[in-house]
């Protein structure tokens, strides 16, 4: 029996160079989708592919089967190693990326290790993708196509759903670290447009009976405006009281108080 | 029933002609169906599976059209668009898996295009973002991995992503380094454990039965669990936790096969994959290691008594068969169960088990009555759905029945075809626990488990039909068990989502994705921006799960100094005990719903299942309780967009009750 020469199996190599591609990318600012590929691979694929290769010899179980383990190994080592590594760092991308990175390598470098023990006669076959009648690649990819239609259209029903909620936020809050001491207090105002359409609105401030501040606020669609104030601070027997009007009638309103009185 | 090829009724064969039979499935189970990396360039024979494909995603296409109308109003005919497309992606495909015509490629290429198909629906019904509850407790989990950088975050949505965080390591490890966002992450997650699952299933299947067409069978009668379509395609630790559970007995199979553990190139992988599936099965999901380890156990059992005084069979090889694997996960659950994540397993399957018991045991001692049939709190099913019900969970029981008579006419005594069987044989069992309210989650949350047994015998079964009849014959054979596995699917899928939540539409009160709405949604966003993070809110469910999703506060749940928390949102009036309540919990906020009060919650309660009035209520929330919060002294009312306002009760928080 004859030993397998040591060269680098043509699949591991290609786990390997595609693992540090991910690295290379990941360190690299604005690769833009090409990153997020390579890392989806480096995720997903690359570490169970290798795992599954250093734990099975090539042919030793069915290709379906080995589809399988590849996955579920992937995903598993994903979660197991950041379970483990956690305890001691925080999980980021650097993290991410280093710890996947050596899954994916040593994992190779095992499965390399294994192949080259094995009998020549063995030895892994050049694997070729089977061919596929054009006509079912032409059917599969209008499915597909209808597909895509389904979901453009669930996409687009959802967004006009959503989009026929007509209303606007408001919001008062007193602002921490910003306060001018015990007689004086800083509040943050503002106020959110989901009607849809560009809308007027007028804005009033009252504390008691005195107005404090005015305002027109003119909103696109989606926008947001947002304001502070300076006001006496606000009490049970006067607290400050925000209206929003659309159209010269109250709309919303918010009002800020004191603690309650014993 | 006759046997393959026997042309005699079974019950007339010689008991040598069964133990043939029987030897010769197993010599089945240990070939190899197909070798990986064959030399030769081979022609992938797909048969009618791009056809059927183009016809699934014709059934997309109305699940699609029928949602969209749906979402302005519900009438016949927009339910009928997504009624129909669910036939049109299922029947054809199941058709094609029951006929003898097709290979096991294009039987693999089947079941792979119904599992992407059927999570397709699912992705419809929500495509832009995380709606039921569950998810956006994932959600929540996996966005405190990527702020926190631990994996362990006190979730206050679903409390038990604490104790297993598998799922939420994953999808995190994706979403950081793909730039994907959470829902896009784990939509790819759980599409890939769907497609996987499945082909995992199907090999399975073909190694106990040993036929490509019992498994293709065996994964369209799996896909009527009333799980199947919604609840197991969720962004949740279940729908990851089942794929792993599927092909970790698949290894389990392999390790099984003594010939396989002589063989030196295989061995160190299966027990490799057995030992990685196991922790992370361990660490992803409980309910499902309970399911496995007791599968796993059963079938060791099984192994032992029915292999007894057989010496050359592995019952004498230690932790030979799944001896191994119940060791392995039985240790595990154990040790994680001790160190890790028992606290967070009792409180929520503790909760949901003694419920169960609680009211089967008022039900037997006249304490309660039964729960009504196709009825939520809110809506009852119309009479066609009712029949669907009733129509779809007889073929199971039929099959089960018919099974289990007819592995015992042929003294079955393969220790994996017995346990399957016996966990088909729960099937009615679960059925029973549909009787209380309580225990109609037990029975939802079995059904994915028990349907691997019912799979197994209605593909054993149909399979093994003598179909050898006249063509016309064979086709109306062929045409009555699609019908009646459609049937069954469509039944499954009423059992298993609330009528209001199976489409999109308009708000509804307590009703799960239905009511979430974009009035919602920006609240949490608010709170997100402009809140400080984890303050400890007071909130209708639907607001506490986007709150504490998207808004990143901490909903609060449960009773306090024997007070029950909700009723601060319900009473009349703001008194003492809300007061202590608020103070006790340091609620630093409460948020109000008012559409609350226009209708009853259609899962019977408005904040959790516990609380006053919970199932029972004839009126919906008074306004006015809705309304109190507008004058109670100390309370500031910070933001508000038409129905919902949060209010700021921290500054009852200083001073002592």
């Amino acid at each position: 029996v004859t030993a397998l020469p040591a060269r680098p199996s043509r699949d591991l190599t290609a786990v390997a160079a595609l693992a540090l591609l991910g690295l290379a990318l990941a360190l690299l600012p604005g690769s833009g989708w090409v990153e997020g590929a390579v890392l989806v691979l480096l995720v997903l694929v690359l570490p169970g592919y290798a795992l599954a290769a250093a734990l099975f010899q090539p042919r030793s179980i069915p290709a379906a089967e080995r589809t399988v383990y590849s996955i579920a190994l992937g995903i598993a080592v994903v979660g197991l190693s950041a379970l483990v590594v956690q305890v001691l760092f925080n999980l980021d991308r650097g993290l991410w990326v280093g710890l996947l990175l050596a899954a994916t390598l040593v994992a190779c470098w095992a499965a390399q290790r294994r192949r080259e023990l094995l009998p020549f006669e063995s030895a892994p076959p050049r694997v070729e993708p089977p061919s596929v009648n054009p006509l079912a690649v032409v059917a599969m990819l209008l499915a597909v196509g209808i597909a895509v239609a389904a979901f453009s259209i669930a996409v687009h029903s959802t967004k006009d759903s959503r989009a026929d909620a007509h209303f606007a936020e408001l919001w008062v809050l007193p602002r921490t670290g910003a306060d001018a001491g015990p007689v004086e207090s800083a509040v943050s105002i503002g106020v959110g447009n989901h009607e849809g359409r560009r809308v007027s609105f007028r804005l009033r401030a009252t504390r008691g009976k005195e107005v404090v501040a005015r305002w027109t606020v003119r909103l696109a669609r989606g926008e947001r405006w947002q304001t502070s104030l300076r006001t006496p601070r606000p009490s049970a027997t006067a607290p400050l009281r925000v209206t929003l009007l659309r159209d010269g009638r109250v709309y919303r309103e918010a009002f800020l108080t004191g603690e309650a009185e014993s | 029933v006759r046997g393959v090829g026997a042309g005699q009724p079974i019950n007339a064969r010689s008991a040598a002609e069964r133990r043939t039979a029987q030897e010769e499935r197993r010599r089945r189970r240990t070939a190899q169906p197909e070798q990986d990396g064959a030399d030769a360039r081979q022609r992938l024979r797909l048969g009618a599976m791009p056809v059927l494909a183009v016809a699934a995603a014709l059934g997309l296409l109305l699940v699609a059209l029928g949602n969209d109308a749906a979402r302005d109003s519900s009438s016949t005919l927009q339910q009928g668009l997504f009624w129909v497309g669910l036939v049109l992606i299922y029947a054809p495909i199941a058709f094609r898996l029951i006929s003898s015509a097709p290979g096991r490629e294009e039987r693999i290429a089947l079941v792979l295009t119904l599992a992407t198909a059927l999570f397709a629906v699912k992705l419809l019904r929500s495509p832009t973002g995380f709606t039921r509850f569950d998810e956006l407790g994932w959600w929540r989990a996996t966005h405190d991995v990527l702020s926190t950088g631990g994996a362990f975050s006190h979730n206050p949505i679903v409390v038990s992503t604490s104790g297993f965080p598998g799922l939420s390591t994953v999808t995190a490890a994706l979403s950081e380094l793909s730039g994907l966002s959470v829902f896009h992450a784990g939509l790819l997650i759980i599409g890939i454990a769907r497609v996987v699952l499945t082909l995992a299933l199907f090999l399975f299947l073909e190694r106990t039965i040993g036929s490509a067409r019992a498994a293709g069978i065996g994964v369209a009668v799996y896909a009527c669990n009333p799980s199947f379509l919604y609840f197991d395609a969720q962004f949740g630790y279940e729908s990851l936790g089942l794929m792993l559970a599927i092909v970790l007995l698949l290894a389990t199979l392999r390790w099984s096969d003594r010939s396989e553990r002589r063989r030196p190139e295989a061995l160190p992988g299966t027990v490799g994959v057995l030992v990685v599936l196991s922790l992370m099965l361990v660490i992803t999901h409980h309910m499902t290691t309970l399911a496995a380890l007791l599968f796993c156990a059963v079938w060791t059992a099984a192994i032992l008594v029915l292999n007894r005084g057989r010496r050359d069979d592995y019952t004498s090889e230690w932790l030979a068969g799944p001896g191994l694997p119940t060791a392995l996960i039985g240790v595990g659950a154990l040790l994680w169960f001790a160190l890790v994540a028992g606290g967070v397993t009792l409180t929520e399957l503790g909760g949901v088990f003694s419920g169960m018991l609680d009211s089967l045991l008022n039900l037997i001692t006249g304490g309660s009555g039964s729960k009504q049939l196709f009825s939520g709190s809110g809506q009852s099913e119309p009479m066609a759905a009712r029949a669907l019900v009733v129509a779809s969970v007889i073929p199971p029981l039929v099959a089960i029945a018919l099974g289990v008579l007819k592995m015992w006419q042929e003294e079955e005594d393969d220790p994996l075809r017995v346990s399957l069987a016996g966990v088909a044989v729960l099937y009615p069992v679960t059925l029973g626990l549909r009787i209380t309210l309580a225990s109609s989650e037990t029975s939802q949350r079995a059904s994915e488990f028990v349907f691997i047994g019912v799979s197994f015998l209605a593909a054993t079964l149909i399979a093994e039909w003598d179909w050898t009849r006249r063509s016309l014959r064979r086709l109306g054979g062929l045409l009555a068990i699609t019908g009646v596995a459609t049937i069954t699917f469509l039944g499954g899928f009423i059992i298993g989502e609330l009528q209001a939540t199976r489409q999109p539409g308009p708000y509804l009160v307590g009703a799960e994705d239905r009511s979430i709405t974009s009035e919602g949604i920006a609240a949490a966003r608010f709170a997100s921006a402009h809140l400080p993070p984890r303050s400890r809110i007071l909130a209708d469910r639907t607001n506490a799960t986007l709150l504490g999703s998207y808004g990143e506060l901490d909903p609060v749940f449960g009773r306090y100094a024997d007070i029950s928390i909700p009723r601060v949102l319900f009473g009349g009036e703001f008194d003492r005990a809300d007061r202590r309540v608020v103070h006790g919990q340091s609620l630093a906020y409460v948020v109000v719903d008012r559409r609350l009060s226009r209708e009853l919650p259609l899962i019977g309660y408005y904040v959790e299942s516990d609380e006053e009035g919970a199932f029972e209520r004839r009126r919906p929330i008074a306004i006015e309780s809705l309304r109190k919060f507008e004058s109670v002294p100390g309370v500031s009312k910070v933001y508000s967009n038409g129905p919902i306002s949060i209010y700021d009760t921290s500054a009852l928080l200083r001073r002592p009750p």
